[in-house]
Order: structure tokens, then sequence, then C-alpha cells
């Protein structure tokens, strides 16, 4: 009984959502409207147990002393920071905007910026002519990079041609390919948890 | 029925039906074969280094969620942290598995706790094998990142959805000098993965794991319906390549009904 209702409840919402898509029924429209404005809600609850379990392994970083365990405080200390005045002023307050535009922003971006160096650096590896394949790699990037920047239309006025002629037809090809093999496998993977093959998510052991 | 979405319905139609039509082959006995696939089969690999060196495995499926954001990846890294997770339990090697939302901590962790029963190590489940980090793609990253090197990571398992922080866990993985295998269904990450780990699994690969780690005929049966379903959309392109060729237009006209 503890997978049957879950499992029932599955395969009516995927219905609805079917027929919502595929036909023209005014009262699915409206059920599954319904369903969708459900989903924050019952992803809230679920931000709790994130919660109480960021909390509990950081208070057993700072219990246990374990390596890093004042990294623990900040992290804990920020969090009830941010949690009260968000519980307290409002999310709109200046004392909580001043947080979340002056640390988070800043501090993601940062992260975000390292993209750029990490990107580099994979590049560097990634093009290394070690075989056949890696040498199209780096023969289409390099052609791909000189296409599209002034430098290539000075070289030859077909390099953005031919940049263009690579991402459109085998770069496009071959994600095209990818996107029909994961859309089929998506499709596979819904169809095991609406009609019940697939339970592990509700806990089942298989 | 919706116009422009009738072509949709009949694949779909066909697809589920060659799905389950051989999901109930698989379970009435027949047997399917599947490819070896490198990068799944190194997963026992890695571990098996974390082992030897008495260091932990580290395992992310990516900042998705089961409800919006790469659901269907999401639900299929479930298999994939099961498997790992019964691994190092069954190896007594520390095993870290780390999340990005709420809803995929909370099956995690059920998950995780589910597979230390199953090998009967009950009493190593600890609430820090399963740790929550932050829905923020960039908070997400560095904790992962600094994880990784503080303690001291030597298998370092990416496989799920991810966005544009792949790289940052990746190339942190990298340096620390972990063993690295990615996935990811995301097309625009994956480059990533590939010039930074040693193994990477390409788009359905990821999809793919449930069948290729477990006995059950449904996870096998799905699979081989999941080819023919390829075989299916081949057919159509190829069909459609040499009538457009043709100056016929019958099919472009039929799938845009």
């Amino acid at each position: 009984m503890k997978d049957v209702i879950p499992v029932l409840v599955t395969y009516f919402i995927g219905a609805v959502m079917m027929i919502e898509f595929f036909f023209v029924a005014p009262w699915a429209i409206s059920v599954s409207a319904s369903i969708r404005s459900w989903t924050p809600v019952i992803t809230a609850f679920a931000v709790i147990v994130g919660t109480v379990n960021l909390v509990l392994v950081h208070g057993k970083n700072i219990s246990r002393k374990t390596v890093g365990w004042y990294r623990s405080i900040v992290l804990l200390a920020s969090f009830l920071v941010t949690a009260v005045l968000g519980l307290t002023v409002g999310q709109g307050a200046s004392s909580y905007m001043f947080i979340f535009d002056n640390i988070l922003n800043t501090v993601g971006s940062t992260m975000f910026a390292l993209c750029a160096f990490y990107i580099g650096s994979s590049a560097f590896r990634a093009f290394q002519a070690r075989n056949l394949q890696a040498t199209v790699l780096l023969v289409s990037g390099v052609l791909v990079m000189i296409g599209r920047v002034p430098i290539g239309e000075y070289i030859s006025k077909h390099m953005p041609n031919i940049a263009q002629w690579i991402m459109d037809v085998p770069n496009t090809a071959g994600q095209r390919a990818m996107m029909i093999a994961m859309g089929i496998g998506f499709v596979s993977q819904c169809l095991r948890i609406l009609v019940g093959y697939n339970r592990k998510h509700l806990g089942a052991v298989e | 029925m919706v116009q422009g979405r009738i072509s949709l319905f009949v694949m779909g139609l066909l697809i589920c039906g060659s799905i389950l039509l051989h999901i109930q082959k698989a379970r009435k006995g027949e047997e399917y074969q599947l490819r070896p696939i490198p990068a799944l089969d190194a997963i026992d690999e890695a571990i098996g280094r974390a082992v030897e060196m008495g260091k932990p495995v580290h395992y992310t499926p990516g900042v998705g969620n089961l409800t919006t954001r790469g659901a269907p990846t999401m639900f299929a890294t479930l298999d994939i942290l099961a498997h790992i997770a019964e691994k190092c339990a069954s190896m007594d090697v520390d095993f870290i598995a780390t999340t990005g939302s709420g809803d995929v901590q909370t099956v995690s962790e059920e998950i995780v706790r589910n597979a230390y029963a199953r090998v009967g190590k009950s009493d190593a489940y600890s609430i820090d094998k399963v740790r929550y980090l932050s829905t923020d793609q960039w908070a997400y990253a560095s904790e992962i990142a600094d994880i990784v090197k503080r303690e001291n990571v030597q298998a370092n398992l990416m496989i799920g959805y991810f966005a544009a922080e792949s790289i940052v866990i990746a190339e942190s993985g990298r340096l620390s000098g972990a063993i690295q295998i990615g996935g990811t269904t995301n097309a625009y990450q994956l480059p990533f993965f590939v010039a930074s780990c040693d193994y990477a699994l390409i788009a359905q690969e990821v999809l793919a794991a449930a069948s290729y780690f477990s006995d059950d005929p449904v996870a096998k049966g799905s699979l081989v319906g999941e080819d023919y379903g390829k075989a299916l959309c081949l057919i159509t392109i190829v069909l459609g390549v040499i009538l457009s060729t043709l100056g016929i237009d019958f099919l472009n006209q039929l799938i845009k009904k």
C-alpha cells in the first residue's frame, strides 16, 4: 500500500498532463495548471529536509573539529543571519538585499569567472592531437575559433563560412542525434515511472 | 486532438508500445545483451582505486531536480547512486554523495540508506553520507570543489544533470588528482566532461545506466524497446531525406499534422 497510492497518483497526474498536451480538453488545462501550482509548495517541503541535513552535517563538523571546521561556523552563521533577516524584515528589506547583492551575487560571479580559466586549461588538454579523433577536434576547433574572430576574415574571406558550416552541419547533426536518442530515453524513463515499473524514488528496494 | 501534435502522438504510441512489448518479452525470459559502456565499467575500477588508497568516493547527480529541471535524467541517476552506494558499502570505502536540490536529497538519503542495508552495513550509514549543498549552482560547485580537495577524494563521479558549473567541478577534481567519470544529458556541458574526465558518459548512456547495472528485465527490455524507437526515427529521417530530394512533400506534411 505504501507504494500503490504514490504510483496511482503519479499515473493520474501523468495521464492528465498527456491529455492536456495532445487533446483539446479545457478541464485538463485547469487541472494541470492546479497541479503545476502545487510543485513549488511540495518542493519547499523538500528544501526543509535539505536544510536540516545542512545544519546537521556542519554541526557535526564543528563538534568533531574535522578539517576546515571553522568554515562550517561561517556557513551556519551566514545561514542563520540570512534566515532571521528574511523572516523578520522581509526579503525586500535593504539589509536582506545587501547580503544578496554584495555577498551572494559577488561570490557567484567570482565562481562564474573561474570558468574562463578552467575552460582554457581543459581546452589545452583536449586540443592535443594524440589520435585521429583528437586531430579532427583540434582542426575543427581552430577553424571555428579563427572563423569567428575578425582576423579570420583577413586570412581568408571563406573562413567565416567554413566556421558556420562546421557549426550548422556536422555539429548540428551530432547534437540532433543526441537529442533524438535522449528524447526516446526520456520517454522510456517517464513511461516506467508512470506505469510503476520504476519505484526507486518511492523508497522501494528493487 | 491538438493540431500539429497528431504525428507526435502516433510516434509516441509506437515508441511506448515498443518499449512495453520488449519489457514484457524480457519478463517472460527473453535474454538481451547490452554493448559494453567503458565509462560505466570504469565506475567499479574508480571505486577499487579509492579502496586501495583508503580515500573517499564522491558522487554528485548535478543541479537538476525531480520535478522540472532535468527530471528524467535525475530519476535515472537514482539507479547510478544506488549502485555506487552499494558498491562502496560492500567494499568498506568512505562514500560521499552531494545534492543540489531538496527533493533529490530526500530521495537520495533513502536510496543510500537502503543500499547500506542491502549489504548488511546499516551501522556504517550516517547522515553525512548524503549532503545537501545548495540550490545555487555556484555555491554548489564551490562546496564540491572544497569537499574533493579537503577530504582527498580519489574517485570523483559526476553523472546527472549539470549546467555551467560542470567545468568548475570537473577541473577541481582533476587538479586534486582524482580519477574522474562524468556524464550528462546536457549537450552543452558534455565537452567539458570529455576534456576534464578520464571517462565520459555521452547523453543517453546516462539513462542506460539502470539497465547496465541491474539484471532487472524491465530495465533491459525498455532499453531494447528504445533502440527500436531510434530505428523508427532513423527510417523516418532517411525516408524524409529521399522524398524531399525527389521533391515529394508527403512526409513533411504528414509530420506537421
